[in-house]
């Protein structure tokens, strides 16, 4: 009986958690706009967002893209196959390893820093002031974090993705002999514009405001203590790529099952 | 005269817990009133509530004639312009200068040009003594600094209304000092409303115009400052004196001392 109370409490907060969630977006980003203000706060957090996120983003897609060409040759010239190794360096990185990576990455990186920033102003009553200064911490302090992570996580998934096909050709053509001009023209043929890259960009938009707002919200409705902040963020990087994940399944099976 | 913030009768708890039932005060225009009380018993709840950042579950709040907690947002943000607080912490925005901290309010609710912006800026920073510490970062101040600049972004804006959450608490005697008279000061210049939440009786008696004691939920005493010096009701003596025994308790109620220990040996 204990247990069963204990199941229906939890369950409880968990919904009226998505409500916050979802009041909390709703106040942020619903309103008139007012440029003259919003835009520099913007652009400063797609730098802090996006712009301080490029060298993790950059040094992971050569790495995996190296790896993946590495792999992939060695499989391959088992069947003689070793032209397809671009389509299936680009596939990979194109459908999934681009969007999924950046965003369990971007989560690590930007997520939790989004987290630990909004938590400790909070801590530190600076939400409370802003709102006693009637300025709306949710439109000056949250929206302008939310439409940078937005905007940034699927530009930085492409970069992701093309720095990756470089590093599966550096190992590919350069390294294991793979004949150039087949790497590159075995994947432009196979390689769709729709299927692939769209399809890869709609699954990275979708993490972007996903992440972005687990961060957000985590943050936002920390418990304003050390051990609160502290548990914020390691929920948010939790809670995020456990999502990316689910996400990922539900949305390949639709773009790519049927 | 009329009164600026009045609170009739205001039920509020947090989650369960009962925090004021039935809390009644009143500050008039252009006065300065001290709201005392001991530790723990919600008097930045008070403030809040002022301020329409929570809700009370009955009762009325009024300021400048406005019920509160009826306002709906954009009304509540204008109103909220007329009226500044000061938090125990400062509250300062850490990723910016003093100079900007001060600024903010105006560049937020003003389209002043930045020349006007910056001479408003020196002169509320000169009141408080901070105009040479424009530069500062918020975390290369010390306490009693912050506090100041932060009282310096509570006024940029004129306000009608300024609270004060324990302006004194954790001051050294100087700035201490300092701070009273710019309580003091600022009150009389610019003729605006201050309430002043403490435990810091000396401090705040010596430049409020009426006091309140809340205890038990509720204002348990109020009167002019030298009134309730000599009042002789026991609650009123034990606060106003410091003593450990008498009606507020000392002890956060728990069994009884003996019982307690004799616990562990059964």
């Amino acid at each position: 009986m204990e247990m069963l109370r204990r199941l229906g409490k939890k369950s409880l907060d968990q919904v009226a958690g998505i409500g916050y969630a979802l009041a909390m977006l709703m106040n942020a980003l619903i309103g008139k706009p007012n440029p003259r203000k919003s835009l520099p706060l913007f652009i400063h957090q797609m730098y802090v967002v996006g712009v301080l996120s490029l060298l993790i983003i950059i040094v992971s897609g050569l790495f995996i893209g190296m790896v993946l060409g590495l792999q992939g040759y060695t499989i391959l010239v088992d069947y003689g196959a070793e032209q397809s190794l671009g389509p299936m360096v680009a596939l990979s990185l194109l459908r999934e390893l681009g969007p999924v990576v950046t965003a369990l990455l971007f989560a690590g990186r930007a997520g939790s820093a989004l987290t630990a920033e909004i938590g400790l102003m909070k801590a530190t009553e600076q939400l409370s002031s802003l709102e006693m200064m009637a300025v709306d911490p949710l439109r000056r302090v949250v929206a302008p974090r939310f439409w940078a992570g937005f905007v940034s996580m699927p530009l930085l998934a492409l970069i992701f993705s093309a720095v990756g096909i470089y590093g599966g050709y550096l190992v590919g053509s350069g390294w294991l002999g793979v004949d150039e001009g087949a790497f590159w023209s075995v994947m432009q043929s196979s390689v769709d514009w729709y299927d692939d890259l769209l399809n890869g960009v709609i699954k990275s938009i979708v993490f972007a405001f996903v992440v972005t707002w687990i961060a957000l919200y985590k943050g936002y409705r920390a418990v304003p203590t050390s051990a609160g902040i502290s548990a914020a963020t390691t929920s948010t990087v939790v809670t995020a790529s456990l999502t990316i994940l689910g996400l990922d399944f539900i949305l390949t099976a639709l773009m790519f099952g049927g | 005269m009329s009164n600026f913030v009045e609170l009739n009768n205001v039920h509020f708890a947090h989650g369960e817990r009962s925090i004021y039932e039935g809390l009644s005060l009143t500050v008039p225009k252009g006065k300065t009133v001290a709201v005392m009380g001991p530790s723990g018993i919600g008097k930045t709840t008070l403030l809040r509530l002022i301020g329409g950042q929570l809700k009370p579950t009955s009762g009325s709040i009024k300021v400048a004639g406005e019920e509160v907690p009826a306002l709906s947002r954009k009304p509540l943000y204008e109103l909220r312009k007329r009226m500044s607080m000061l938090f125990q912490s400062g509250a300062l925005f850490t990723d910016m200068s003093v100079f900007d901290n001060v600024a903010f309010p105006l560049r937020e609710h003003t389209n002043l040009p930045e020349t006007l912006i910056r001479s408003i800026v020196i002169m509320k920073l000169e009141a408080v003594g901070l105009r040479g510490a424009r530069h500062l970062m918020p975390a290369e101040l010390s306490g009693g600094m912050a506090r100041r600049a932060a009282l310096a972004r509570a006024i940029a804006l004129d306000p009608d209304l300024i609270m004060y959450d324990e302006p004194f608490a954790g001051q050294d005697p100087i700035s201490m000092g300092v701070i009273v008279k710019l309580i003091k000061s600022l009150n009389d210049s610019l003729g605006l409303t201050s309430i002043v939440v403490t435990h810091d009786v000396d401090e705040v008696l010596s430049i409020a115009d009426y006091a309140y004691i809340i205890a038990d939920k509720r204002v348990v005493a109020e009167g002019e400052p030298k009134a309730l010096l000599s009042d002789s009701t026991a609650i009123v003596k034990q606060f106003l004196h410091g003593e450990a025994d008498g009606p507020v308790a000392f002890h956060y109620s728990d069994d009884d001392f003996a019982t307690d220990l004799l616990k562990g040996a059964q």
